[in-house]
């Protein structure tokens, strides 16, 4: 998971770096690269879609705490346990299929750019949506597998 | 019965919310098992699930929310800069051998910090651990102290650059695109974040200089809870100026390139990120680790604030299948007293569920279904923005569940009894500003572009 949070924090650098580089030419050019502009936003959405595992696995997803922090830490495993049964699995994986479709229909025409000269590989950031679901599928099966 | 459904589902979403477990999945989950005993008692139409897959696109490729990360970032960079901490010991020594001259240092430490870093925990934790144990020592009240920091602290949602009106400008746009196409109007005008930001200054400083005039009624009328510091360091002018000057051109910038058009948000995010990599650096706060910590962080949070909006997609495609947003519609439409009273029901509601809800959670949740109707009623967009936000932050000073009141008490040790006192005169001050913009709605189109 270490090397897997570094590699999501090489994204956010390149994608800051690529946002300032688009800003450069922008200015000294007066000129909007669209592939760069697609580039900024593949940089984003898969930072953010491949990085939700990563922030879940840090416990970084908001919880509202005012009870949740009194509890004790047995009552706290309790509740995850249960939220992971209830919540998590039928929430991620009814994305995961209802997904399932859209995604593969956009691989079947290998969908392209929506502007002209764009990058053609929207069905890549289309199967995000799959991955993303899938990941904390497997995540949270594994991590119940290890701890029973 | 169908507003059973509607309202079982926004109730039921509320307690399980208090059960503690993960709010963008609670979000999601519960409104889940609801689409589905509501589709085997045949009241709701799966069709609206079908849309989903599209929304979660959308929200991938969208290109405000993408000034999102490099905000974070920003505030990020310039929190381990220790930015906080120079500024404050040069305005101390600046200012602190006034009367009540620490409390102002704190104010404009507080409103430069919340501007630039926007996230209000970092801000308040920050000033609570560095001015509050200096402000104790120089023999100022522990409740005044307190209750500035959880004021200035909780400034950052207002003053631009926010990362919370960069999620409302994105909501609020669509927002009141729906609600001009409601009506019949095909080409509808828009409203940016750069409006928002814009339209934010004015209210933002009337905030800051109401909370400067209770100081100054505090040091004519209390002067012993707000003394002068009799041995403070002094240093050279040039270097108080040259510690304030990076972190205000930096702001200004940002802010400038934003509201002059010369940038989009998600441009002057970028610049603003790499400006504040660059004054980290000249500082020597700055090397390899510091920056993948930083990049991972912002990994987290962004992950965190993406993940609740898919959450809260979900909830509103089903609220929407059991014709949720008719039902509130219908409500607020029919008041007596038009739509000021709907206004104020709105307001109330938002400031209880700032109670147990995050300011993003509300932005993504609530502002959705009742934007539409209330701009359809002729609201100004930015107006009603800014008063959301304003309301907000007073819901999160409000004790006993106010957020900028839990991170202050996990920072130091302190009396709720004292902590209370010491906020309630801000929150009176809030009200005022909002009272102020209800009557004089232009106040936030005084800077436009």
């Amino acid at each position: 998971m270490k090397k897997y949070g570094d590699f999501l924090g090489y994204l956010i650098l390149l994608l800051i770096f690529f946002s300032f580089l688009s800003v450069l030419i922008h200015f000294i050019f007066n000129y909007v690269s669209i592939p760069l502009q697609d580039l900024l936003i593949y940089l984003h959405a898969s930072c953010f879609m491949l990085g939700i595992v990563y922030a879940f696995h840090h416990e970084r997803h908001v919880r509202i705490d005012i009870f949740f922090q009194k509890y004790t830490k047995q009552k706290q495993n309790k509740i995850n346990q249960l939220g992971n049964y209830f919540l998590l699995m039928p929430f991620f994986g009814f994305i995961a299929v209802i997904s399932f479709n859209y995604v593969l229909s956009s691989w079947q025409k290998l969908e392209g750019s929506a502007e002209s000269g764009g990058i053609p590989f929207v069905f890549g950031l289309k199967t995000l949506i799959l991955i993303m679901p899938i990941s904390m599928l497997i995540y949270t099966v594994l991590k119940m597998a290890r701890r029973s | 019965m169908e507003a059973m459904w509607a309202l079982g589902l926004f109730v039921s979403v509320a307690l399980v919310l208090l059960i503690g477990y993960p709010v963008a999945i609670t979000l999601g989950g519960v409104s889940l098992w609801f689409a589905l005993i509501g589709w085997f008692a045949g009241w709701f139409d799966t069709a609206f699930l079908m849309a989903m897959p599209n929304r979660v696109y959308g929200i991938m490729t969208n290109i405000t929310l993408m000034a999102v990360p490099a905000f974070i970032f920003m505030g990020l960079v310039l929190e381990k800069a220790k930015l906080a901490q120079s500024l404050l010991e040069n305005m101390a020594a600046l200012l602190g051998g006034a009367k009540g001259g620490l409390g102002f240092a704190l104010l404009i430490v507080g409103t430069l910090l919340a501007a630039s870093t926007g996230i209000v925990g970092a801000t308040v934790v920050t000033l609570t651990l560095l001015a509050l144990p200096v402000m104790k020592k120089n023999g100022y009240d522990e409740s005044l102290s307190a209750g500035t920091i959880c004021a200035t602290g909780t400034l950052g949602q207002i003053i631009p650059p926010s990362i919370v009106l960069v999620l409302l400008g994105d909501v609020l746009s669509n927002a009141y695109q729906q609600a001009q196409i409601d009506a019949g109007i095909f080409s509808p005008k828009t409203v940016s974040v750069g409006d928002l930001f814009a339209g934010a200054i004015i209210p933002g400083l009337i905030l800051v200089a109401g909370y400067a005039l209770y100081w100054v009624y505090i040091i004519v009328t209390k002067p012993n809870k707000a003394p002068a510091v009799s041995n403070t360091l002094t240093k050279p002018m040039s270097q108080i100026l040259a510690s304030l000057l990076p972190p205000l051109v930096l702001i200004v910038s940002v802010l400038g390139s934003i509201i002059s058009g010369i940038a989009s948000p998600t441009e002057a995010a970028s610049v603003g990120a790499v400006g504040a990599l660059l004054l980290a650096f000249l500082k020597k706060q700055l090397n390899r680790k510091i920056l993948m910590e930083i990049s991972k962080e912002t990994v987290k949070v962004t992950a965190m604030i993406f993940m609740i909006l898919i959450g809260a997609a979900l909830f509103s495609l089903i609220f929407k299948g059991f014709h949720g947003d008719d039902i509130i519609r219908e409500f607020l439409i029919d008041l007596p007293g038009g739509r000021m009273t709907a206004l104020i029901i709105v307001m109330l509601v938002m400031f209880f569920l700032g109670f147990i809800l995050d300011f993003i959670e509300i932005t993504f949740v609530i502002i959705p279904i009742v934007g539409p109707i209330l701009l359809s009623q002729g609201f100004d967009p930015v107006w009603l923005g800014i008063m959301f936000a304003i309301n907000l932050q007073t819901s999160f000073l409000t004790p006993p569940f106010g957020f900028a009141l839990f991170y202050l008490k996990g920072a130091c040790e302190i009396d709720s009894k004292k902590l209370y006192k010491g906020v309630l005169p801000f929150i009176v001050i809030q009200l005022l500003v909002l009272v102020l913009l209800a009557w004089k709605p232009q106040l936030t189109g005084l800077i436009s572009f």
